[in-house]
């Protein structure tokens, strides 16, 4: 925004007048309060909706102040055996995928940093390609069948393992940068003593990068929770779907949605992640490796 | 002082000592088991698939009947009825609209019009601003395809009512429109992010310089600031694009209609092999998206290599 | 026994660097022994070969008569201490010395009674014993550093530079103590450094290295008092020693023009019309007011207050040489001056290679390597 710039002497006037400069000036704040404002009507009034209707006994589509305020629907909510079942399918798919990633990246992010490998880099440079280009929806046929060829169409651990191979890469690289950035004298001194890749991995490098361990847990839960396509294409049972499609069904269904059952469980869905975010943020800023998220 | 070292506790002395071995040749075995769990996963669900898929793309594969149990190779027909096909090629244009207008046009501009503005802005507004359009880029997908649904419906919908109670059918009349509008609705976050961070690293004094010289608020922006973040906007551009070139979510809001209005090439994709269930064909159509993808992330990570 | 044997050891980095250039060591059990040299020399290389962090391209090293060449860093059964204690910051002080006793797998009892007991030995006792090294300061994390190594029990101590990030004053306290412990201990010590005050104070000998060469192997009073080469004369000695080009002429040397004599022993070793360096340091130059025979006259320069002594820039025809006098004989700038070197003091060294007259001619490979950040 414009500062407050120094008026001009009137006399021979090399510029604007005076007058002309601060009609500029208070169009230039009309246009900025304008903008602000359309912009920010722009973002709220679709997520309004999932602010007031969980808590209206009477919700329509419009987003309006509840009518009739009450806790209602999410007690039945609870009582809801698909709804719940669905979440707590969320919850087994996010933590198994969690513990996967983890638990495969952590080895290989270390040994990807400290050892030299012949063609280390080619390897990483590859990796980051793969995990760009083979999206959810360009590998969504072969992946299906690849799935149902294994036998695991209809599982959670079928997701779970397409998920974790998709989220691997990324993960692999936030964790590297985490592990270079642990003085080598750690590992050789430890490595003096005696002590074995595993042990040095186990004792060493593992508590030093837990941040990294952190960041990648969250991330890997938040992608999990929110992801739809995988397990929309390779679950077929309502029983084992996860929350975000059973909330797709919800509304897509034959008949009216019902709003209340839609709107509570849609806000109790969504919580947790933007929890996670906020809190992740918080604490280290939204970082972008080759940018992750999508 | 310190009594000789053999009075010290001596739990080292016949304690198994490690084999004689190389220390390079363990190291690199070392390396490769800790490798192997990722790498297999990685292979076996990432690289796999989209070899396959080239394969695929040339069987008549089908999930029941014969083709199921001996898929045949059938040549490259897949691949030239697709693109001999105008439903793929009203595919391919709808997501070419689509990817211009809401992420090269939408999700930057207003992304980058926000990073602008949050530039020397602070205050419980701006930060409530921030929250929002971060906030529409973390709720799940599914969520936020019923809010758009339930904002622009026709009769109920927010967004008519604050329009006066109109009747506007947005989901039946203007299809793409409402897409493109959600979309940048959704993805914004992101752009704002990343132009934000390249907005700091430009040092004040390049701006001040031109104020001094007295360019405008514009001039400052067109001759001083977009040059200097080209690069951040270009690497930006790139990873948004083959996001929504790959996005799905279209289809939980029009399922691709109505009448093919919406017809992006992930749903068309969808809609032709898992449920028209013509699996040889869309592999080939999921092998042309690859290619896609590869050019978008080839042209972004050599772009990438070129700035650091 | 852990005396360390080292035979023809070289090591090229990828590029051509010459890190170490055929180096024969031998070093005796219960030996203080200092590597020291400039950036670059390849001492730490050598630290690092000896630990089995460096695999060498050639040559051998020996452990107490075992060829350890071939083996893992592990299995030789020596303990490095680094230049940044490589503390673990998640682990208390007494994991952090029980550590290598974790790592064969000792119980957990055995293992803290073995970190109080190392600990106590060098003050880190109570509470400390539970801390974490973040909480520490430099000087107690060098000694947690310091029991770690103790703990393991090794053949052999690998210190690489580990009083370099401790201040001026706790430096010295730590070099005595180091010194004592090492003692009492009696275990085998190779210890890396670029000060050259430290390596004299604590080593019984001391390899003096430059450009992945020995240039000279001998006890720091020797290195000190009779460098071999021009190198050594110019690296030692907290003020540098006086290398003066002069020309040997019958019965003495000329230099700056002037005449001074020399001791039978160099006179031997030379024929008139060398080319020499005369080396002698400022502590064994007299400055005298009146003329003396044989002593060089000049100018007073430059006066330096060292505390005890003052060191005297005098200038010597176009030469500059120093010499240190005590407080009361300090004389005022401009003055002209007489230096007389001690005799016994004197060195003579061939302007050719540097090295002493007499002493063999040493093969120095034709392209001297830079060796960059590989010392």
């Amino acid at each position: 925004m414009d500062r407050d710039r120094p008026t001009p002497t009137p006399g021979p006037s090399r510029g604007p007048s005076e007058s002309a400069l601060q009609v500029r000036r208070l169009l230039s704040r009309i246009g900025f309060y304008l903008f602000i404002v359309i912009v920010g009507a722009y973002f709220a009034l679709p997520m309004l909706w999932l602010v007031f209707a969980p808590f209206d006994a009477h919700p329509t589509l419009a987003a309006a102040a509840p009518s009739a305020f009450t806790l209602g629907n999410f007690s039945d909510l609870l009582k809801n055996p698909n709804a719940l079942r669905s979440l707590a399918n969320s919850v087994v798919l996010a933590g198994a995928t969690m513990v996967l990633v983890v638990a495969a990246a952590a080895p290989a992010a270390y040994a990807l940093s400290r050892v030299r490998i012949p063609g280390r880099d080619l390897l990483l440079y590859v990796l980051l390609l793969f995990s760009s280009v083979v999206t959810g929806t360009a590998a969504m046929v072969p992946l299906f069948l690849l799935v149902f060829d294994l036998g695991l169409i209809n599982t959670h651990v079928g997701v779970i393992l397409v998920l974790a191979g998709g989220l691997m890469p990324a993960g692999i690289f936030i964790l590297k940068d985490f592990v270079d950035s642990m003085p080598k004298s750690y590992e050789e001194s430890a490595r003096v003593f005696g002590a074995s890749s595993f042990q040095i991995l186990r004792d060493i490098v593992l508590p030093y990068a837990r941040p990294g361990l952190a960041v990648i847990a969250v991330w890997v839960v938040v992608n999990v929770w929110s992801n739809f396509l995988i397990p929309f294409i390779l679950i077929r049972d309502p029983g084992l779907m996860p929350a975000a499609v059973v909330v797709y069904n919800f509304y897509t269904e034959g008949g009216q949605a019902d709003l209340r059952l839609l709107s509570s469980f849609g806000l109790l869905y969504s919580i947790p992640v933007v929890v996670m975010y906020l809190f992740v943020n918080r604490r280290y800023g939204f970082r972008f490796y080759g940018g992750i998220k999508g | 002082m310190s009594p000789r070292g053999a009075e010290l506790p001596s739990p080292l002395r016949g304690a198994s000592t490690p084999p004689e071995a190389s220390a390079a040749a363990l190291q690199t075995r070392g390396a490769v088991a800790f490798l192997t769990p990722a790498l297999l996963l990685i292979g076996v669900f990432l690289v796999f698939p989209a070899l396959w898929t080239l394969y695929l793309g040339i069987t008549d594969y089908r999930l029941t009947g014969i083709q199921a149990a001996q898929p045949q190779v059938i040549g490259l027909d897949n691949y030239t009825s697709a693109l001999g096909d105008p439903q793929f090629a009203n595919s391919l244009w709808v997501t070419l609209l689509y990817v211009l207008g809401s992420a090269v046009v939408g999700q930057l501009g207003l992304g980058f019009a926000l990073a602008w503005t949050f530039r020397r802005w602070r205050g419980p507004a701006r930060n409530a601003l921030e929250v929002l359009v971060i906030t529409a880029w973390i709720i799940p997908s599914s969520v936020v395809a019923f809010l758009w649904i339930a904002f622009l419906d026709t009769h109920n919908g927010t967004l008519n009512a604050a329009l006066g109670n109109a009747d506007i059918p947005w989901l039946f009349s203007w299809p793409l429109l409402s897409i493109v509008v959600f979309n940048t609705w959704r993805g914004t976050a992101f752009s704002m992010l990343l132009c934000g961070g390249a907005l700091n690293t430009l040092p004040p004094s390049h701006l001040e310089t031109a104020r001094l010289a007295g360019a405008s608020s514009w001039q400052q922006l067109r001759d001083i600031v977009l040059p200097s973040i080209r690069g951040h906007i270009l690497t930006n551009l790139l990873l948004i694009s083959l996001w929504t070139f790959n996005d799905f979510t279209p289809y939980l809001i029009t399922a691709g209609g109505p009448n093919f209005a919406t017809d992006t090439l992930p749903v068309y994709i969808f809609r032709n092999a898992l449920i028209n269930f013509q699996l040889g064909y869309g592999a080939a159509i999921s092998a042309i998206l690859l290619v896609i993808n590869l050019v978008i992330a080839l042209v972004y990570l050599r772009l990438l290599r070129a700035r650091s | 026994m852990a005396e360390l044997e080292i035979r023809g050891l070289t090591k090229v980095f990828p590029g051509g660097v010459r890190a170490l250039d055929g180096l024969d060591l031998n070093i005796q059990d219960g030996e203080f022994f200092a590597l020291l040299g400039p950036s670059g020399c390849g001492k730490t290389t050598l630290l690092r070969s000896i630990a089995g962090l460096e695999t060498p391209n050639s040559g051998q090293i020996h452990i107490g008569g075992r060829d350890v060449t071939r083996l893992s860093p592990a299995a030789r059964d020596v303990a490095m201490v680094f230049q940044d204690y490589a503390l673990y910051p998640h682990m208390t002080v007494a994991d952090n010395i029980a550590y290598p006793l974790k790592v064969r797998r000792v119980g957990r009892k055995e293992r803290r009674e073995t970190a109080e007991s190392v600990g106590r030995s060098l003050q880190i006792q109570g509470a400390m014993l539970d801390r974490r090294p973040g909480q520490l300061s430099g000087g107690q994390q060098q000694r947690v550093a310091l029991a770690r190594a103790i703990a393991y029990q090794p053949r052999v101590f690998l210190f690489d530079e580990p009083l370099s990030n401790l201040d001026a004053r706790l430096r010295l306290e730590a070099r005595t103590f180091l010194k004592q412990l090492q003692r009492e201990l009696g275990v085998t010590t190779v210890y890396v450094t670029h000060d050259q005050a430290e390596a004299l104070a604590l080593a019984d000998r001391m390899a003096v290295m430059d450009q992945g060469r020995i240039r000279q192997l001998d006890t720091p009073s020797n290195c000190f008092l009779r460098p071999a080469n021009t190198f050594v004369a110019a690296f030692i000695g907290s003020t540098p020693m006086n290398l003066l080009p002069a020309k040997v002429q019958d019965g003495g040397l000329e230099v700056a023009g002037q005449k001074v004599m020399i001791p039978e022993a160099i006179r031997a070793q030379v024929r008139v019309g060398d080319p020499v360096i005369l080396g002698v340091r400022p502590e064994y130059v007299s400055v005298s007011p009146t003329e003396l025979p044989d002593s060089l006259a000049g100018t007073v320069r430059v006066l330096e207050n060292l505390g005890v002594d003052s060191l005297v820039t005098v200038e010597v025809g176009d030469l500059r040489v120093q010499a240190t006098v005590p407080e009361e004989r300090v004389p005022a700038v401009g003055d002209r001056v007489w230096l007389a070197p001690d005799q016994r003091r004197l060195l003579a060294y061939r302007q050719a290679d540097g090295e002493q007259v007499g002493a063999p001619t040493v093969a120095l490979s034709d392209t001297p390597a830079l060796v960059p950040g590989a010392g």
